[in-house]
């Protein structure tokens, strides 16, 4: 065979879609439940089940929220994998367990607690609901969408503000080191009232000039802040099925809460 | 309220300014583990927040400033953002809120509103704590504050005085900064208007 021929053999099977080509059922699943509505609703059903539930039932719900997490905003769970998280929830446990009430066994002021022991265990299943649940909304739903929602509760102009500030941001640090720097050379930090006076007026007017060239450049391409149109959330058929399902776990977790 | 263009770039730039002190300044608190940092921040963005209300005299601007702050420290690098994001919006809340209600803006108000917002940030903890752990956490911190009483031989009131001396350093600290930021805010009111004529000829 020739080169140009294996070629076009090559080419005619690269067309045709084999079984090994469909995308891993999970890589469908991913894709099935992606979108702000489906991340919105999977916090809805978390806060509810943590906020609800208690002892099997809260295991339970952790289990589902985890596996919700993995699908929905697998960003959530990278909060797992920080040491602080792990820290304040080992903290919460041991002293949960050391001052509990009725311990089974003493040692000076500390005792063992059972009860502080399962009321410890209790706070991290829902500390972990809760925690998992922001981190992966939070990390999913971009800022100009919590700006455009902001923007519907009565805050208008917040999605162009948070703009122009996102712009600004290095202008204004710069501006800042410059000022602080200047404070320190001239030795004004002897007063510190003074001193705390001086950096904010000069922190606050050099931000103005800054406002001042954005608004002379907004102004001169005659921009309208009021009839600019926030992105929006889609919510779409499918989230109907999802919250059904969402509802009737809901509801057997807290059927099974003692 | 609705703003004006001009109005709303003056919240977008006081909000980054509170903003960058959250990212740059918290990061490098954070980092090292200082006490104190939630206040620290806290005292310094309510005191950019309420120059912006003498800068922008309208009911709300000093909540849009502490949103447009809250919003850009979402992108702090690492550790959870949400207890600072949700504390830098009820501190510009309570602040608007001392100011809308007191009506003119005056000295006595801006110490109130310095004073109110910063000493939100000893009920944060507990009232964020509360909403993640449940109310389990209350209990388990009124067992740990007897134990640790009986444990230094104190008396249960004289814990209840530090947690009121805590609070009191809080409201003294705001109170402070809402003079400072009076100050600062009618300084920076009398520059505008001394260049804003010269400024609108040249334009």
């Amino acid at each position: 065979m020739t080169p140009s021929g294996a070629d076009t053999v090559a080419g005619g099977i690269s067309k045709v879609r084999r079984p090994s080509d469909a995308p891993p059922l999970y890589a469908r699943i991913r894709a099935a439940l992606s979108g702000g509505d489906v991340s919105v609703t999977c916090f809805v059903f978390s806060l509810i089940v943590a906020v609800v539930c208690r002892g099997w039932a809260l295991a339970a719900a952790l289990a589902c929220c985890l596996a919700l997490a993995g699908l929905v905003y697998p960003d959530g769970l990278g909060v797992l994998a920080r040491r602080r998280t792990w820290v304040l929830l080992a903290m919460i446990a041991v002293s949960s367990t050391l001052v509990g009430p009725d311990p089974v066994w003493t040692v000076g002021p500390l005792g063992v607690s059972v009860h502080g022991a399962l009321l410890g265990a209790n706070m991290i299943m829902r500390a972990l609901i809760i925690i998992v649940a922001v981190t992966g909304l939070v990390s999913s739903v971009p800022i100009d969408r919590i700006g455009a929602f902001l923007e519907r509760l009565g805050l208008r102009g917040l999605g162009f503000a948070v703009g122009v500030a996102f712009n600004l941001l290095p202008l204004i640090e710069r501006s800042l080191v410059t000022s602080w720097q200047a404070m320190r050379l001239r030795a004004g930090l002897r007063r510190p009232l003074a001193a705390a006076r001086l950096m904010l007026v000069a922190a606050v007017t050099s931000c103005l000039r800054c406002a001042d060239e954005v608004v002379l450049a907004a102004e001169a391409r005659a921009f309208d802040p009021s009839s600019r149109r926030g992105t929006r959330f889609a919510w779409r058929r499918r989230i109907v099925p999802l919250s059904a399902a969402l509802a009737a776990i809901a509801a057997a977790l807290v059927w099974m809460t003692p | 309220m609705r703003l004006s263009l001009k109005e709303l770039t003056i919240v977008a730039a006081l909000g980054a300014l509170w903003g960058s002190v959250e990212i740059g300044l918290g990061s490098f608190l954070h980092a090292w583990n200082a006490p104190f940092t939630g206040a620290i921040l806290g005292t310094i963005g309510i005191a950019i927040a309420l120059v912006g209300r003498l800068v922008v005299p309208r009911r709300g601007s000093t909540l849009s400033i502490a949103v447009v702050a809250a919003l850009l420290k979402a992108l702090s690098v690492g550790g959870v953002v949400l207890s600072p994001m949700i504390a830098i919006v009820v501190e510009g809340a309570l602040a608007d809120l001392v100011l809308s209600l007191g009506g003119r803006p005056r000295r006595a108000t801006f110490a109130l509103a310095g004073a109110l917002a910063v000493a939100w940030n000893p009920a944060h903890m507990i009232v964020v704590q509360g909403l993640v752990f449940g109310t389990g956490i209350v209990t388990m911190y009124m067992s740990a504050v007897e134990k640790g009483a009986r444990l230094l031989g104190l008396s249960a009131s004289s814990v209840v005085t530090v947690l009121a001396a805590l609070v009191a350093l809080h409201l003294v600290v705001g109170a402070v900064a809402g003079l400072v930021a009076w100050e600062a805010g009618r300084s920076v009111v009398a520059r505008r208007s001394a260049t804003e004529p010269s400024r609108e000829s040249t334009a």
